[in-house]
């Protein structure tokens, strides 16, 4: 299973969803040492830094840390309705 | 710390968390309408079950886990309307970067070599937000789900009706679109200082 950079990289990302068995490891890491450029070594990294910052940045959103879309509001309207709804309960 | 009864009172809700629960939706269904609808029912839904809140987590965070639940069955039932588009081969960030032989066509650039500085910045989300918009929908929920709440693969699956390997194709192209979009949104902008 020699693996070319398209390969590495789609497995890579698997990596994320599944457990690559053994044999899949090998060939990644193979790939990665063999990879003259070390593109595909840095890339996988990269993906996994992505990771990480979409993780963080959705929690930080939940709790209302994420300042930037403070602009985004509930119009008047749909603020109106809501009360109404909430009022009938 | 313990809720106070002004906390508690749901007439007080909308005003105190209805705009944070408004964006949290709008990031993750990308329409206005769906986005508003979800706030309305989580809301009810928080309204009905007060008595369930016991006070462990903050009255927000509550709220949000409630949407949460809103939005992933927002998604389990509109996941037939996805469009056919989404399975075709053409059209996807792959091409940009791989050639027929599966080898880089160039070198992608050198950025985010400091996890630490970069997008931790809240302009980031900005970005991202904007290459989210992006994406298709299929491609799109898979990524909102999996990326930005955390599920479980298999769950997802699940959710959509999805067989794994589809999923791990789904999002390998999400992953490569988002980065071919970062790359021209993010890193031209930034340029000076992802450079290190």
């Amino acid at each position: 299973m020699l693996l070319n950079c398209q390969g590495a990289a789609e497995l890579a990302s698997e990596a994320d969803h599944r457990t690559l068995s053994r044999s899949e490891r090998f060939w990644l890491t193979l790939h990665f040492r063999l990879c003259r450029c070390a593109i595909c070594k840095k890339f996988a990294e990269q993906m996994k830094e992505l990771r990480r910052a979409y993780r963080s940045l959705s929690i930080r959103q939940a709790r209302g840390e994420v300042a930037l879309d403070s602009n985004v509001r509930l119009s008047d309207e749909a603020r109106e309705r809501i009360r109404t709804m909430l009022d009938r309960k | 710390m313990k809720p106070t009864p002004e906390d508690l009172d749901p007439e007080n809700w909308l005003d105190a968390h209805g705009d944070i629960l408004y964006r949290y939706a709008l990031s993750r269904v990308r329409n206005h309408a769906t986005a508003e609808d979800l706030v309305q029912d989580t809301l009810l839904a928080g309204v009905k079950s007060v008595d369930r809140f016991t006070g462990a987590s903050t009255l927000r965070t509550w709220l949000v886990s409630i949407l949460k639940h809103k939005i992933i069955d927002y998604m389990r039932k509109s996941k037939r309307e996805f469009s056919t588009d989404d399975e075709t081969m053409g059209d996807w960030a792959g091409e940009e970067y791989f050639d027929r032989k599966g080898r880089w066509k160039k070198r992608p650039p050198e950025w985010i070599s400091n996890p630490g500085k970069a997008y931790e910045r809240e302009e980031f989300w900005g970005v991202l937000q904007g290459c989210l918009g992006k994406l298709k929908e299929k491609q799109h929920t898979a990524f909102v789900l999996r990326e930005l709440e955390g599920m479980d693969s298999t769950a997802i699956c699940d959710q959509l009706e999805i067989s794994p390997s589809n999923l791990y194709i789904l999002m390998f192209r999400a992953r490569l679109a988002l980065r071919k979009c970062l790359e021209s949104n993010w890193l031209d902008k930034n340029e000076t200082d992802l450079s290190f």
